[in-house]
């Protein structure tokens, strides 16, 4: 037992008890489907009285092959731990007594309604030490089965260590996944991250990823959200050392009356420092994907380099697109923008595909493809 | 280079009392401080209405007096406004002049320095100048009444022509659309009221001047353009106004309709004093062919508010926003544009460009709004902002909602700073620093410049230079 995860998940069960379910006066919710993430929707999950709907057979798939990850959690609880040199797993209750300060700070930054219910179940999940110099490749996947299934992890990447990670999110059907992550990337680490986020037809997805970045630091990124019930994800970038460079890219796909839901935010603390984050979104059927975007520059943060992309790709009439792709910027010597984009396929490219023999419904897979997998492309090889 | 912007950032204050000024406050109706009904049935009474707008008064205060200021996304400045404090409604009391002489003098010279000589005003196609609430001027060319347009202060519109004005008046921005659309739908007075006939092209453009000219007392004019099928107009307003000591809130309301195939140009420069607060609520509804078109600058204030809108509600309908702001030391210029796609094959192009100075911040706002039951629909939003000094904000939060048929939206938005190189070149030409400064500013915001009507775009020119007069020695 530990008192400090002790304290934090008091702390944290007072303040989800005070603080509104996600309402439409709240900007950092605008665009998302609040009938998906209200106290209706999601009470059945908190009972843990939803009826398991039919086993998804990605899910079982995912979950099967999860046993031979470097890294499996089932609803939270370490199950394998297999990794290599430079690499330590502790739970979470020995990460508070060693890492107190970095455990504290992981879940003191969350303040809203569902990462709360991360720290109010402080002990799911488990603390992950590269050491200094270290370089280490590992795969891990976290599996939701429960109604609600909390998994919180904190990486703690050494000096001048390399994390290459594969990150596998499977959400069984009925289940309500909240998974939180920090990584804390000490000066000159690099990560390379791959994320890939399937759930199965009635469960709910809540992520967040918090990247803390120091001098000298590069991250290379790439998040899939590809599952067939509703998804938020977070993904925070604070960039507190000058150099650093962050590459990040994610894609969403939405099919039927789902909302996929992203919200980045790019935070320049300090000069001399570049992000670049693109998105892109396929929407199909009456589906929605709603993306909000920030860039900050704080004061005196010159030689900043911030760039931000969403690309959207709609294969429906009635699929929706809502993007708010925003800019903070309080210095001048800085080099920012951001585009957005919402079209059809291009009808030129239709043509050339069919005209070779592809049907329309073949040649919108292979531009989706195609679409998709020039997120990946920065890992080679990695196919979503 | 940074130690020369640091320094602008000091001597940019701009010394706005070469244009303050104001004359003794001579008003035969006041109604006084404060809002409540009573004040809201007075100004009704004074200016003799109908009971339906009464009721129509009554109704918007209750609204007013039900909405909150969205303090979710709005400027925490508008805290400092205090609602009970601002007089709603002010007028000389006297009657219409018919010709320029009978116009009473101190009034004469306002107009003067505020560089309306009389000479020009013979030139103008019509000329509203509303001095407070009440249009102290108006004079009208015969020929615009010889093709039946209707220019004139919209309470005098609302007497003679209530069959137009009644059809429209309130549809295109509905009294509950926010607080401040409430509150002028309460207590508005003044502005313009036009209407153009089928197929009449205005050669002209209309203009306006609005002076507010009396501590804490709000300017609430209200403003509807009819332009019928197939005619076109070009509407322009200047605004400036002089420095009090507590707050000036303007709120006005400004509504368009272009009906099937008529063209509607607005031109606004707004160069107010920096303690006014410029809420102001403007949309424009384009019917089938119609075209819609904002010009927008806005240079003074302390914090303005302001996202003019199309809706496109016809086929083939076209929405433009051209937008220029300046914020200097302490300002906030919080504007953008909407465009609201209704229907088939309608387009829209926003083009905004802003200028930060000292720690003034200048905020992109925008809203693209596709419907699912529109088809081939196009919107093109582009954004620059240029930072003059290291501690200068500009920000931009667009919304972007689409769907529908073969429909595309694109959005960019830049920043830069001033180009060093650029400066050493004037520099070494022989151009002071400021002067090189104030060069470079007119040289970004130039091909928007040039969209506005060549009067204003030479008062532009020369209001920018203003702005970042006594940069350097």
């Amino acid at each position: 037992m530990s008192a400090l995860l002790d304290d934090i998940s008091n702390a944290a069960k007072t303040r989800f008890a005070q603080i509104p379910f996600p309402h439409k006066k709240d900007e950092y919710w605008r665009f998302s489907d609040l009938n998906a993430w209200s106290a209706d929707a999601l009470f059945p999950h908190f009972s843990q009285g939803v009826p398991k709907s039919d086993e998804d057979a990605q899910v079982a798939e995912i979950a099967k092959s999860a046993a031979q990850s470097a890294l499996a959690f089932f609803d939270g609880q370490l199950v394998s731990a297999n990794v290599p040199d430079g690499v330590k797993v502790v739970s979470m209750a020995d990460g508070a007594e060693k890492y107190s300060a970095e455990v504290s700070e992981f879940f003191g930054a969350a303040k809203g309604k569902f990462d709360t219910v991360a720290a109010a179940r402080a002990y799911n999940g488990a603390v992950v030490v590269v050491a200094d110099g270290a370089d280490a490749a590992l795969d891990m996947a976290v599996v939701s089965k429960l109604g609600l299934s909390v998994c919180s992890i904190l990486f703690l990447v050494g000096k001048n260590a390399r994390l290459r990670l594969a990150r596998n999110f499977a959400l069984g059907g009925g289940s309500f996944g909240i998974a939180m992550s920090k990584f804390a990337l000490s000066d000159g680490s690099r990560l390379e991250l791959g994320t890939h986020k399937y759930s199965g037809a009635a469960a709910h997805s809540y992520l967040r990823d918090d990247f803390r970045v120091s001098a000298g630091v590069s991250v290379v990124d790439a998040y899939a959200e590809l599952g067939l019930s509703p998804s938020r994800a977070e993904r925070n970038f604070e960039i507190v050392g000058e150099g650093a460079d962050i590459d990040a890219r994610a894609f969403l796909k939405t099919t039927g009356e789902l909302t996929h839901d992203l919200r980045t935010s790019q935070m320049h603390r300090v000069g001399g420092a570049a992000s670049n984050l693109a998105v892109k979104c396929v929407v199909d059927g009456n589906s929605k994907a709603a993306f909000a975007g920030l860039i900050r520059v704080e004061e005196g943060a010159q030689k900043t380099k911030a760039y931000q992309s969403c690309r959207s790709l709609s294969l429906s009439d009635f699929a929706k697109t809502q993007a708010s792709p925003v800019l903070e910027i309080m210095a001048n010597d800085v080099e920012c923008s951001h585009g957005c984009t919402v079209s059809k396929p291009d009808p030129e490219e239709l043509f050339y595909m069919n005209q070779r023999g592809l049907n329309t419904a073949e040649a919108l897979e292979l531009i989706t493809e195609s679409f998709a997998k020039s997120t990946f492309e920065k890992f080679g090889g990695e196919n979503q | 280079m940074e130690n020369i912007s640091d320094k602008n950032a000091e001597s940019l204050n701009l010394d706005r009392s070469v244009g303050d000024f104001s004359f003794a406050e001579d008003y035969a109706y006041d109604a006084g401080v404060g809002l409540n009904a009573d004040v809201v049935r007075y100004i009704s009474k004074v200016k003799g209405e109908d009971p339906w707008l009464l009721d129509f008064r009554l109704k918007a205060l209750e609204t007013f007096e039900s909405l909150e200021i969205p303090f979710h996304w709005a400027s925490e400045k508008l805290r400092d406004l205090d609602f009970s404090k601002i007089r709603y409604y002010l007028a000389k009391g006297a009657k219409k002049r018919k010709s320029w002489d009978e116009v009473p003098s101190d009034v004469k010279t306002t107009f003067e320095r505020l560089g309306v000589p009389e000479q020009e005003r013979a030139f103008l196609a019509g000329v509203e100048a509303q001095f407070d609430s009440e249009s102290a001027y108006s004079n009208m060319k015969a020929y615009l009444e010889r093709d039946g347009v209707i220019f004139m202060d919209s309470t005098e519109g609302l007497k003679k022509h209530p069959e137009i004005f009644r059809k429209y008046f309130g549809k295109v921005i509905p009294t509950g659309d926010n607080k401040f659309s409430a509150l002028n739908s309460a207590v508005f007075s003044g502005g313009s009221f036009i209407y153009v006939p089928k197929g009449v092209k205005v050669q002209q453009p209309l203009q306006a001047y609005f002076r507010i000219n009396a501590e804490s007392f709000g300017q609430f004019e209200r403003t509807l353009i009819i332009a019928d099928e197939g005619s076109e107009l070009m509407y322009m307003e200047g605004c400036t106004a002089p420095r009090f000591e507590s707050g000036t809130l303007h709120s006005a309301v400004v509504e368009l309709v272009a009906l099937k195939d008529a063209k509607i140009q607005y031109v606004t420069v707004q160069n107010w004093s920096d303690n006014v607060f410029n809420l102001v609520t403007k949309r424009g509804m384009a019917e089938a062919g119609a075209q819609i078109r904002w010009v927008d600058c806005n240079i003074g204030s302390g914090i303005t508010m302001k996202y003019p809108a199309v809706v496109l509600k016809g086929d083939g309908a076209k929405g433009e926003v051209i937008s220029i702001a300046l914020a200097n030391n302490r300002q906030h210029q919080d504007t953008g544009a909407k465009m609201i796609h209704l229907a088939d094959n309608t387009s829209s192009n926003v083009l905004s460009k802003s200028v930060s100075i000292g720690n003034g911040r200048a905020s992109y706002r925008g809203l693209v709004y596709m419907s699912d039951s529109a088809k081939n629909c196009k919107n093109n939003t582009e954004c620059d902002a240029l930072l003059i000094n290291t501690n200068s904000r500009t920000d931009t939060y667009p919304a972007i909602m689409c769907s529908g048929h073969n429909n595309s939206v694109q959005h960019e938005a830049s920043v830069s700073k001033l180009s060093e190189e650029q400066i050493f070149y004037m520099r070494q030409r022989g151009l002071s620093e400021n002067e090189a400064v104030s060069l470079s500013v007119n040289g970004f915001v130039n091909d928007l410049v040039k969209e506005f009507p060549m009067e204003y775009s030479v008062e532009l020119k020369r209001l920018i230079e203003l702005q970042m007069e006594g940069a350097v020695g």
